[in-house]
């Protein structure tokens, strides 16, 4: 079994996810979707949680939704968490509307935290290019630390993966997903060194399955290891 | 056989790799099932003289001559870079030569460049052109190196349409922006080991057909099984897997049986 833990639905191209279903690629993928980009209005945000509910409707037991939002918006935006995660979803996607440890985002990690709900945060370290609101591996940690009832993720690898994988050491209630970076030799052995492979959790972020998969794969992990990433983890963290 | 067009040994100096010597890269064919590897020193793109990069590749204790090939790195504006070629071709068995402009400055709409393919060509060399090392976001904050900008390459294959080109560590779009100029030299192609798209080689097959895509890694800097795993797993037919795992390889390089 495979599950893919970090995949988005209204973004590039649209066949990624339902063909990693139809084809049997990922047993189950956990979904957000990122309607009105970095800044999402209210309706944004309706508009993308209910398009995750149409999928969970429409792959029922194989898609994990998880709810888009912007702390930006106070009050509304913790309601529509709630609605969201009253329809079932089971996960809370933080982008880069603002930082990860803003104080803003503590309304809805408490609401994700009452609901047993697992929060997924990008992070990235960037050379060039860094957005203005986009946190880095260790604003996701201070998150983290600030809420040691909540389990969170943090998204492909930190991006900079060397800084995520020291990051996210010694937090015990941060999962990271291995999608999205390029497959840098011993990034994988690196990260569980640092994090323990019982928090390191599959996710391919859009990209070629087989090409997430490789590094998986090749690292050098026992069979029950690699068992534990590509599903078992995520079997626990979600109560599968 | 599986061929990979695009593997390095040797020292980077941005993070420790565990496998980076010709022993490390053995190990990693033997894992893949790999018969045959271009070898380019990670030294290229950093030395001055790079004849001694590629000499200090081959010096390597471990240097499997059944099973890499060596390719050959000149930077066109430093003295003497015609003799080295010449070397290297000659005397070291490259099979093809690397520009690497951006680590090493200049620009391929230089006369310099538009020579050094030229000259390649004439000693029966491929080109390879390579659009960066590594992912531009991870670059070291002091060491940021923008990616060869494809209008340059697309100037280098009018200028020199007799020449094999590969591309090499570039994106899909990128490669996909030259399959016009691809048709106009004497053969091209690209190989896939930067951030193949989902479904890229299948998409490549049915709408482009496969001649044109090569299996390579990017070993020893990344984990060979994420390149070969989706050429390995594509809905295509075995002669397009086969032509993409060393078949197109073996034309373009003109490796021989």
């Amino acid at each position: 079994m495979i599950i893919d833990t970090h995949l988005h639905v209204d973004f590039g191209s649209p066949d990624v996810p339902k063909r990693f279903l139809e084809r049997n690629l990922s047993d189950i993928i956990c979904i957000s979707s990122l309607i009105g980009g970095a800044f999402p209005n209210l309706d944004h945000l309706r508009a993308a949680n209910d398009s995750v509910l149409r999928w969970m409707d429409q792959y029922p037991g194989r898609v994990i939704g998880f709810a888009y939002v912007n702390p930006r918006l106070g009050e509304e935006g913790v309601r529509e968490l709630e609605r969201c995660l009253d329809a079932g979803m089971k996960g809370v996607k933080l982008w880069v509307s603002v930082l990860a440890d803003d104080p803003r985002v503590d309304p809805l990690v408490e609401v994700a935290q009452n609901a047993g709900a697992v929060v997924l945060a990008h992070a990235w370290v960037k050379t060039r290019g860094q957005l203005p609101f986009e946190s880095r591996p260790q604003n996701v940690a201070h998150l983290a630390r600030r809420f040691p009832q909540t389990r969170f993720m943090l998204a492909h690898f930190g991006g900079e993966w060397e800084t995520g994988a020291k990051a996210a050491r010694g937090v015990p209630n941060l999962f990271v997903d291995t999608s999205g970076s390029l497959p840098e030799a011993d990034m994988v052995e690196v990260l569980a060194r640092n994090v323990g492979v019982e928090r390191m959790l599959f996710g391919t972020d859009n990209a070629d399955f087989h090409y997430c998969l490789g590094k998986i794969l090749a690292a050098n992990l026992t069979d029950d290891e690699r068992e534990r990433i590509l599903c078992g983890n995520a079997q626990d963290l979600f109560r599968l | 056989m599986i061929i990979d067009a695009n593997t390095w040994i040797g020292h980077w100096p941005f993070r420790r790799l565990r496998l980076a010597d010709a022993a490390g890269l053995g190990r990693l064919l033997d894992r893949t099932g790999t018969g045959l590897a271009l070898v380019s020193p990670l030294s290229g793109p950093f030395y001055r003289d790079c004849l001694t990069a590629v000499e200090e590749m081959l010096e390597d204790g471990s240097w499997d001559a059944a099973r890499f090939r060596p390719v050959a790195v000149v930077n066109p504006h430093f003295p003497g870079w015609e003799e080295d070629l010449r070397t290297m071709a000659t005397s070291m068995g490259c099979v093809a030569l690397r520009l690497i402009p951006n680590y090493h400055d200049y620009s391929l709409y230089s006369d310099e460049a538009v020579a050094a393919a030229q000259a390649a060509t004439d000693l029966g060399l491929a080109v390879v052109v390579t659009a960066r090392m590594h992912d531009e976001r991870s670059h070291h904050p002091r060491m940021y190196v923008p990616p060869v900008p494809m209008e340059e390459v697309r100037y280098l294959m009018r200028m020199v349409p007799e020449a094999r080109y590969l591309l090499s560590q570039v994106t899909f779009p990128e490669a996909s922006s030259l399959l016009s100029e691809m048709d106009l030299v004497a053969d091209a192609g690209w190989e896939m080991s930067y951030k193949p798209p989902a479904f890229m080689v299948e998409r490549v097959v049915s709408e482009l057909g496969g001649e044109r895509l090569l299996y390579g890694s990017g070993a020893v800097l990344q984990y060979p099984e994420s390149l070969l795993l989706p050429v390995q797993q594509a809905p295509i037919d075995d002669a397009a897997r086969q032509a993409i795992l060393g078949g197109n390889a073996r034309r373009l390089f003109e490796l021989g049986d």
